[in-house]
């Protein structure tokens, strides 16, 4: 991991997705910040991959707990973006709140071409995300931003 | 033959036994107490009761209160206990198995408290040393390797399952709550639009996969409850070889301190196999959930304490028990609560032992009286008697009224004497109305109330009197004032020849007689004192006496003493106040005319009379009869009453009384006022002994002096009274001056003799009493009663309804 001095910074984009532990994030923002004044802007990307498999006619979610089955619908893949989205910006404001931060939330579709290519255009200077991020679609798109892209593990 | 024309009045030497002590008697120094010599019946029976070694053998000791029963009771009880050793020391501990069942533990005497602190010492040992082994490196690093271990086989689960999906192109996706298996194409879950465009038999196969490994999946996730039972077992087993171990040190030295005694090895094992079972309770934080709930190692840890019950540590002797107070928790033992969020909580540490636990091996002294008179108590001792075990329950689980559950301690077999002390009659009526009762109390142990007053044991009574001035620290006495002292046993024994064992009221009269010694600045407590001490006493009660004294000298209370009068008599009564007794004059007066041979008992007819009066008044009627109508009818009617008694009359103590006032009314011969009379008749005409024969003497005695003595004045008494005679001084000075005088009659002759001044008459050879005697006069008047009776009975109707 390495640094970009303090005084140059002006942006960090800190790059959420579902079912990421958001602790070695914070911290490795908290860590590139070090009382800079740049804006943070924390974008939660939606995992397209579960309204993609909820639209297939024979997905099923298997319970944890008991193994049994259910139909896996559109709207439980809705409702667990919607979950996972609240909870996530509920951290994250009280982690901001800890750390005398004010950040911007934003929502991203993982397949929302244009808003990918905006949040691109905007600019930033670095651009912090969770190394599983690599795996998905939306790191071609973030490998285009011309600033320093800070992959963090999250396995505990 | 005209029989007795005379009945001398008794020399004042035979009115009062005065005790002269001889130097012999004050310097006495025999060994034998008062009570050893007067109470030998008694000792010997409770010494027997306590040395039979036999169910039964329960002692009651019978006697009067203020005959210093419990000291005596007391003193022979500790005598005994000498001869036995401390009794066993008995704590309650917890029973691991059925804690409601909490389980009795006998040590030998002494042990009880050392265990108890051993134990103690052992929990504030584990307290640190188990945590502290589970807080230590070693058991870390064994409990993160079965953690990796069972993690590992986790992860080598998820990792197989998830490359078989991979290579078979499909993801498995996690959600909060489960997994969700959809197909990739190019590592990208593909959507319903792009599965469409596959070919059908490439769906069909995706399909296939997907419910396969969907059952493959939910096979794996079934298996994880078994994982976690797995581990959570294998961290039990090593918490349980990791407590062992602790436990195992600090028990070391206890287990080699109590090995001569199972039980206490047995509990012992039972501890330490507890402690390990619960070695994960030690891991938990000791903080309670909230403040005024304890942690669980904390209640954990309580349940190894013992709750000694009985300890005898500082005892060399069995145990002598006096239990003043005998409820049912004192006696029996109780089971406390405790308040704890609203809820009354309990267990085995507040089960509390009774008088009967503490006098185990020993002697248990209890008041029969205030046995019976506590609820429940009398039928719980009988019980612990009979199954020789005390059980400790709350009243209500003896009555069956408990329906929550509560503690059911284990009983404590009971090796015990009862010695119950009560008045004769509780025994008497216990012996009667409980079967029960003689078979557990099979040794009665009868306080004489006095003894005969010899010369030995009339020293014997100075040394007890001696004795206990020395024990009150009282000042000394004089010989006289002794003297006084040995005098007033004899009057509380209502009897010259005796000696009163009434402890209570000797020491009274010792430390009165003190008291105004002191008040005097004395130095020695002399006669004066003494009697002062007894005026006093008898000042501070005779309150209801003076009311009535002073009703008769105002002639509110009809009572002549001089002159003569026909039909009336003075009585003599008692009034037993308690402490205090005192005697006055009664007048008693009879109207006879002709009439059937009835003899009416006024008393009786509106039932004022007792059942002993009313049976002397039915002797004299007979006697009357058999004296006087053996061959005629007796054609009298009689009535005799108590003028101005509106109270209970009872005692045959006036019936001769009652029978000279109806011998006087027939034969109209007047009977003397200056005289009162006492004694009870027999149907042959005996005069027989009363009871309160001092009091009742000293209280006409008062009344003549009030109103002037003039040397008429006396008293008609039985013969049989007199070795109870131990009048005061005020009336032995008034006869020595010839003021006063009592006379002593053996039969009915010779109290008319002296009542009435004129002879009473015996029969003759030919079967007639003498002319002009009492008698003769008593038998023509009946004589006469009975012919008019016969002329009535022969003359026509007509003659009968004018008549």
């Amino acid at each position: 991991m390495t640094k970009k001095p303090r005084n140059e910074l002006r942006r960090v984009l800190l790059a959420l997705t579902d079912n990421i532990p958001l602790t070695p994030l914070w911290n490795a923002l908290t860590s590139q910040l070090e009382g800079s004044p740049a804006e943070v802007v924390a974008v939660f990307v939606t995992d397209e991959r579960w309204r993609r498999a909820a639209r297939l006619p024979f997905t099923r979610e298997i319970s944890k707990v008991t193994g049994s089955f259910a139909n896996f619908t559109e709207q439980r893949a809705e409702q667990l973006h919607k979950e996972h989205f609240e909870e996530t910006r509920k951290q994250v404001r009280e982690l901001a709140a800890e750390s005398d931060l004010e950040v911007i939330f934003e929502l991203l579709s993982e397949s929302d071409a244009s808003g990918i290519r905006e949040l691109v255009e905007a600019g930033h200077d670095v651009v912090i995300a969770p190394a599983y991020i690599a795996t998905r679609p939306i790191y071609a798109e973030i490998t285009r931003l011309e600033c320093h892209i800070l992959l963090v593990e999250t396995d505990d | 033959m005209e029989g007795i024309t005379q009945v001398s009045a008794l020399p004042v030497d035979r009115l009062r036994k005065n005790c002269k002590l001889t130097a012999d008697d004050l310097d006495s120094k025999g060994t034998a107490s008062l009570d050893h010599i007067a109470q030998k019946r008694a000792t010997d029976a409770i010494r027997f009761g306590i040395e039979m070694d036999c169910a039964g053998y329960n002692i009651f000791v019978l006697g009067p209160t203020g005959s210093h029963r419990h000291a005596l009771v007391e003193r022979l009880a500790k005598e005994l206990a000498l001869e036995k050793g401390a009794p066993d020391d008995w704590c309650y501990i917890n029973n691991f198995k059925d804690p409601e069942r909490p389980a009795a533990l006998r040590l030998p005497p002494g042990k009880g408290a050392k265990f108890r602190g051993a134990m103690h010492a052992l929990i504030d040992e584990i307290r640190v040393s188990i945590p502290a082994t589970f807080d230590g490196d070693e058991y870390r690093g064994q409990l993160k390797a079965l953690e990796q271990e069972t993690q590992a086989e986790v992860e080598a689960q998820w990792q197989s399952l998830n490359e078989l999906a991979a290579s078979e192109d499909i993801g498995v996706m996690q959600t909060p709550t489960g997994y969700v298996l959809a197909p990739l194409v190019e590592g990208k879950v593909i959507d319903d639009k792009e599965f469409e465009k596959l070919p059908e038999e490439r769906r069909k196969s995706i399909e296939d996969t997907i419910e396969r490994l969907s059952e493959e999946l939910q096979a794996r996730i079934e298996q994880m409850p078994r994982l976690r039972k797995q581990h959570r077992e294998k961290v039990r087993a090593l918490n349980r070889e990791v407590a062992a171990h602790a436990v195992g040190v600090a028990l070391e030295q206890l287990k080699i301190d109590y090995a001569d005694l199972p039980a206490v090895m047995s509990y012992l094992d039972a501890v330490e196999k507890d402690i390990i079972s619960n070695a994960d309770e030690f891991r938990r934080t000791e903080t309670p959930a909230l403040p005024f709930i304890s942690g669980d190692s904390t209640a954990l840890l309580a349940s190894y304490e013992v709750n000694l019950v009985v300890s005898n540590q500082d005892a060399e002797t069995a145990p002598v028990v006096y239990e003043p107070n005998p409820n049912y928790p004192n006696l029996m033992g109780k089971i406390e609560h405790r308040s704890e969020m609203g809820a009354l909580l309990t267990d085995f540490r507040m089960i509390r032992s009774g008088a009967l636990l503490q006098a185990n091996g020993g002697y248990l002294v209890l008041d029969i009286h205030r046995v019976l008179g506590r609820p429940f108590v009398w039928e719980a001792l009988k019980q612990a008697l009979f199954t020789h075990k005390v059980r400790i329950e709350s009243v209500a689980d003896t009555l069956g009224y408990t329906s929550t559950t509560t503690l059911q301690p284990e009983p404590i077999p009971l090796d015990i004497k009862i010695l119950l002390i009560g008045e004769r009659w509780l025994y008497y009526l216990l012996s009667e109305y409980d079967s029960e009762f003689r078979g557990l109390f099979k040794v009665a142990a009868d306080l004489d109330d006095d003894l005969e007053r010899t010369e030995d044991n009339t020293r014997a009574c100075v040394r007890l009197i001696r004795n206990r001035i020395e024990q009150r620290e009282l000042l000394p006495f004089s010989n006289e004032a002794t003297e006084i002292v040995v005098e007033q046993r004899a009057r509380r024994a209502d009897d010259s020849e005796r000696l009163s064992m009434h402890m209570r009221s000797l020491d009274d009269l010792l430390i009165q007689s003190d008291y105004w010694a002191q008040r005097r600045s004395a130095r020695k407590v002399a006669a004066e004192d003494v009697r002062k001490a007894l005026d006093e006493h008898d000042h501070r009660l005779n309150r209801v006496q003076s009311r009535v004294v002073d009703a008769i000298r105002r002639e509110t209370l009809l009572i002549d003493t001089s002159g003569s009068r026909v039909g009336q008599v003075n009585a003599l009564s008692v009034i037993d106040l308690g402490e205090y007794r005192f005697g006055h004059p009664v007048r008693i007066t009879a109207t006879t005319r002709v009439g059937t041979g009835q003899l009416v008992d006024i008393e009786r007819e509106v039932k004022l009379g007792g059942a002993i009066h009313s049976k002397g008044v039915l002797i004299l009627s007979s006697a009357l009869a058999a004296r006087y109508a053996r061959e005629i009818p007796l054609s009298l009617h009689g009535s005799i009453v108590f003028e101005q008694s509106y109270g209970g009359v009872d005692g045959d103590s006036a019936s001769v009384a009652e029978l000279c006032v109806l011998l006087s009314s027939i034969s109209d011969i007047p009977i003397r006022q200056n005289l009162a009379v006492t004694g009870s008749i027999n149907q042959l005409g005996r005069v027989q002994p009363v009871g309160g024969i001092n009091e009742k003497i000293e209280g006409f005695f008062e009344i003549c002096r009030l109103r002037g003595l003039d040397g008429t004045h006396g008293v008609v008494i039985p013969d049989a009274n007199v070795k109870h005679l131990m009048l005061n001084d005020d009336v032995l000075d008034a006869v020595r001056r010839g003021e006063f005088a009592v006379y002593a009659v053996q039969d009915i002759d010779e109290a008319l003799t002296v009542l009435t001044g004129e002879t009473a008459g015996l029969r003759g050879d030919d079967g007639q009493f003498p002319g002009g005697t009492v008698n003769r006069k008593v038998e023509d008047q009946l004589v006469h009663y009975a012919t008019l009776r016969r002329k009535f009975a022969e003359a026509p109707d007509d003659k009968k309804a004018s008549e």
